[in-house]
C-alpha cells in the first residue's frame, strides 16, 4: 500500500499537478506531520500500515488549511482517510478550502482500525466499491441514554471534572477554524479556574459542533483526561440529523446552521 | 429549542428547565401566566443539578428578587446556547 501510494504521489509531483503534499512522515525516529515539497522526500512517507489497528493520526486537514492560507496559488495534495475526507467536504462547504486547489490521495482503513476507531464509514468515497472494512455501529450514545436522567448528569460531571482546559479538543479539531472562540469568552466561561465551568465548557463546545463534527475522533485521542467527547458530539450530530436531516461529511448539502455566504473571504 | 432540550436531557439536565415563549409588551396576563407556570414547573423539579444547594439565595423566600426563582434553568439554557 505504502509503495503504490508513494508512486501515485510521485506521479502527481512529476506531472506538476501538486506543489506540496501533506501527510505524516517518519522523521528522526518519530512520526510527525510533514509538508512534502518534492518526490525525493517520499521515502519518509508514513501510511500507518505497519501499526495495525492504531496508526498515528494527525489533523492533516488543519495543516492543509494553514498551508493553503499561506500559499493560496498552490495546489496541494493531502493523504486522506475517510474521516479526513468528511472533514474536507465540510471545509469546502464552509469556504475554508478551495476544492480546485486540493488533490486527495485516498487511504482506506483496515477492519482492525475501523473496529478500534468505532468508525461508521472507514472507506473514502472513491474506494467504496472495494472496501477494505465495514462500518462499525457505535454503542456509546445508547449506553448513556440507557441511564436515568439524574445518573447521566453524574456520569458527565465525573468525566468533565477531569478536564484540565488544555483546549486540545479544539486545537486538534479540523472543524474548529473560528478566529474567535467562545470557550475563551469570559462572559460565557469563567477564566482562571480548573476544572473549567462544567458542564458549560463542554456543552458550549458540543453546541458549536452541531452540523460540523465529522466524527474523526481526534479530540478524544488528543484529550489527556480521556473524556468521552466523541459520545457527546455523536449525540449532537444524531440530534442534528433527526431535526434537520443533515449529517456533516455525509450529506452533500450545506449545514442548515451554516450562515456563511458563498464568497470565500467570509 | 428542540435541539437544546435533547442535548440537555442527554447531559442529565431536565429539559423542562428550559422554556422559550414569545410574549409581547401588550400581553401582561400571558406573561404572568407563563411565569407562574414556569415557576411551578421549576419548584416541582426542585434545585437544578447545576446548583444543588439552590444558589446563593433561597428562591422561595427572597421575595425582593423574584427573578432568581429560575436561576438554575436560566444558567443551563444560556450556557448551552452560547
Amino acid at each position: 500500500m505504502t509503495t503504490s501510494m508513494k508512486q501515485a504521489v510521485a506521479a502527481l509531483f512529476e506531472a506538476g499537478t501538486i506543489q506540496a503534499f501533506v501527510a505524516p512522515a517518519r522523521k528522526q525516529g518519530r512520526i510527525l506531520p510533514h509538508v512534502f515539497r518534492t518526490a525525493s522526500e517520499l521515502d519518509l512517507l508514513y501510511t500507518g500500515e505497519e501499526d495495525g489497528a492504531h496508526p498515528v493520526r494527525y489533523p492533516l486537514n488543519k495543516i492543509l488549511h494553514r498551508v493553503a492560507k499561506q500559499h493560496p496559488e498552490a495546489t496541494l495534495g493531502v493523504l486522506v482517510r475517510s474521516c479526513d475526507e468528511r472533514g474536507l467536504k465540510e471545509l469546502y462547504k464552509w469556504n475554508q478550502l478551495d476544492p480546485d486547489r486540493v488533490v486527495q490521495v485516498d487511504l482506506p482503513c483496515s477492519q482492525a482500525m475501523a473496529d478500534a476507531c468505532q468508525c461508521e464509514k472507514p472507506c473514502p468515497d472513491s474506494l467504496l466499491e472495494t472496501p477494505l472494512a465495514q462500518g462499525v455501529v457505535d454503542q456509546t450514545v445508547a449506553n448513556v441514554e440507557a441511564l436515568p436522567i439524574s445518573e447521566r448528569f453524574t456520569f458527565w460531571m465525573k468525566e468533565f471534572q477531569r478536564c484540565i482546559k488544555c483546549y486540545g479538543c479544539r486545537d486538534t479539531c479540523p472543524m474548529c477554524f473560528c478566529r474567535e472562540c467562545s470557550l475563551q469568552e469570559h462572559d460565557y466561561i469563567e477564566g482562571g479556574r480548573l476544572p473549567p465551568s462544567i458542564p458549560l465548557f463542554h456543552l458550549t463546545r458540543a453546541v458549536h459542533m452541531a452540523g460540523r463534527c465529522v466524527d474523526c475522533g481526534l479530540c478524544e485521542e488528543a484529550c489527556p483526561a480521556d473524556i468521552p467527547l466523541r459520545t457527546l458530539y455523536r449525540k449532537v450530530e444524531d440530534i442534528t440529523d433527526n431535526q434537520y436531516g443533515f449529517r456533516p461529511g455525509i450529506n452533500d448539502n450545506k449545514s442548515p446552521l451554516n450562515i456563511l455566504r458563498d464568497s470565500p473571504d467570509q | 429549542m428542540d435541539f437544546l432540550k435533547e442535548l440537555l436531557a442527554f447531559a442529565g439536565i431536565e429539559p423542562e428547565r428550559l422554556r422559550l415563549e414569545w410574549v409581547s409588551s401588550s400581553e401582561g396576563p400571558k406573561y404572568a401566566r407563563v411565569m407562574n407556570e414556569f415557576v411551578a414547573t421549576i419548584r416541582e423539579l426542585g434545585p437544578s443539578p447545576l446548583h444543588p444547594t439552590g444558589g446563593d439565595l433561597d428562591p422561595v423566600q427572597s421575595a425582593s428578587r423574584p427573578s432568581d426563582e429560575d436561576s438554575g434553568a436560566t444558567d443551563s439554557a444560556e450556557g448551552a446556547a452560547s
